[in-house]
């Protein structure tokens, strides 16, 4: 008789410690469940603004770089832009001077708390103006007349360096780009002027003779770049024809001029402020992008 | 089966599930820790591209937490060298963040494409001596 609810007792004492034990492991699983499903819907949430971070990004910098772009060839207040960029303007002298613009141009945008901007540098393609007696230097200063006007070895000297370059339209055509690159020999028949004094052009010849026929006046500067494995280039002036501006050349070259070569101080810097001859860099170091939670 | 047996075979299985979903946690949050660790690095490469536009032989050092949700801080060191006339190689010097130095990233070299359609060069300016660029 005495020995039944001793049973009992130690039969109830196991179920109520399993019970509890359940209970506990079942609050800890539920719990578990809970701070997962949290912790999903937290990331994916944190991978979703990612994903739109990056697109505003994206279109910003697009904003940035468009921006930066236009203002290589236009001024600041003709330039048409999102409403949410601005720019301010710095008008800068370098030595010589040559006129550099430096530019903050920001974008923010409406979606997210996040804004970013860069420094430019607005500067010529031609770094430095050629002058008169550069035509009768000796073949030692020549040689390095490529580095002074636009800071390149003869070698690294291509049609890359121009923003804007026609490589393609031969010389015996209607030529109506500012900055022509020719390969070989340039022959021009100048029934009227190309170029004009306030409108100058700028022609390369690569390895080639400079050819002018007919009566017109070409505006501007011509190059005769020679990489050292023809022949010193020739200059060929028929009688009625006309340079106003300058004629270079990297190496000797020799001279049939019936024509006229006058050089004019003005035109070439007309040529240098051209917005066909205008590049922009960003300055290193100066990207910025704000963002704030 | 008697009540003993059915209460350890339920401790059995919660004490299984418990692990189960302690392994799930664990492993989503490295996933995701590495998945966001190289979000960043994206980050960093597109900050850094268009950060060097188009100068070259320049460096920066960038510090950052993407957004106050992150962990994750890195310090980016970026050398630009210019290779090639339209190429411009950049290398990611990367130190990460001591609580996220498990994911042991390692520095990137990339090496792209200029943006720019054009050649430029920072040392474009130095010829144009920016000692004496007045207003």
């Amino acid at each position: 008789m005495l020995g039944k609810p001793k049973t009992v007792t130690i039969t109830t004492c196991k179920g109520a410690v399993a019970t509890s034990t359940v209970l506990l492991l079942t609050v800890l699983l539920s719990g578990a469940l809970l701070h997962a499903f949290h912790m999903i819907t937290s990331l994916s949430q944190q991978a979703n603004y990612h994903r739109k971070y990056f697109t505003v990004l994206d279109n910003l910098t697009y904003d940035l770089s468009t921006a930066a772009d236009g203002l290589r060839q236009t001024n600041m207040e003709e330039l048409i832009l999102p409403a949410t960029t601005e720019i301010s303007e710095t008008p800068l002298m370098g030595i010589n001077h040559t006129p550099l613009t430096h530019f903050t141009i920001s974008a923010s945008s409406t979606e997210l708390p996040l804004s970013i901007s860069q420094d430019y540098i607005r500067y010529p393609a031609l770094l430095n103006l050629p002058s008169q007696s550069m035509t009768d230097k000796p073949q030692k200063d020549l040689s390095s007349l490529i580095k002074t006007l636009f800071n390149r070895e003869v070698s690294d000297f291509s049609p890359y360096y121009f923003p804007e370059v026609d490589t393609h339209t031969p010389c015996d055509t209607h030529l109506t780009s500012k900055v022509i690159w020719r390969f070989g020999s340039c022959v021009l028949t100048l029934n009227q002027d190309l170029g004009s004094s306030t409108d100058p052009t700028f022609i390369v010849i690569e390895e080639g003779d400079l050819v002018i026929r007919g009566k017109g006046t070409l505006w501007g500067l011509v190059l005769l770049l020679e990489r050292g494995n023809t022949r010193p280039p020739r200059i060929d002036l028929n009688i009625g024809t006309k340079v106003n501006g300058a004629v270079i050349s990297n190496s000797t070259h020799s001279v049939v001029q019936n024509g006229e070569i006058v050089f004019n101080d003005l035109v070439l810097k007309r040529l240098q402020v051209s917005p066909f001859m205008t590049k922009v860099i960003a300055v290193p170091g100066t990207w910025r992008y704000d963002i704030n939670e | 089966m008697t009540s003993m047996n059915k209460g350890a075979a339920i401790v059995d299985v919660m004490i299984a599930s418990t692990v189960f979903v302690a392994s799930f946690l664990a492993a989503t949050k490295l996933y995701y820790s590495t998945f966001h660790s190289l979000r960043l690095i994206d980050h960093f490469t597109v900050l850094t591209l268009y950060s060097q536009h188009a100068s070259t032989n320049a460096s920066e050092t960038t510090v950052s937490s993407m957004s106050g949700n992150d962990t994750i801080s890195l310090t980016t060191h970026i050398v630009t060298t210019a290779t090639k006339p339209d190429t411009i190689r950049i290398r990611h010097e990367i130190t990460p963040a001591l609580t996220n130095a498990m994911l042991d990233i390692s520095p990137l070299t990339t090496e792209r494409t200029r943006l720019s359609e054009y050649d430029t060069q920072w040392s474009d300016i130095s010829v144009l001596s920016p000692s004496v660029i007045k207003k």
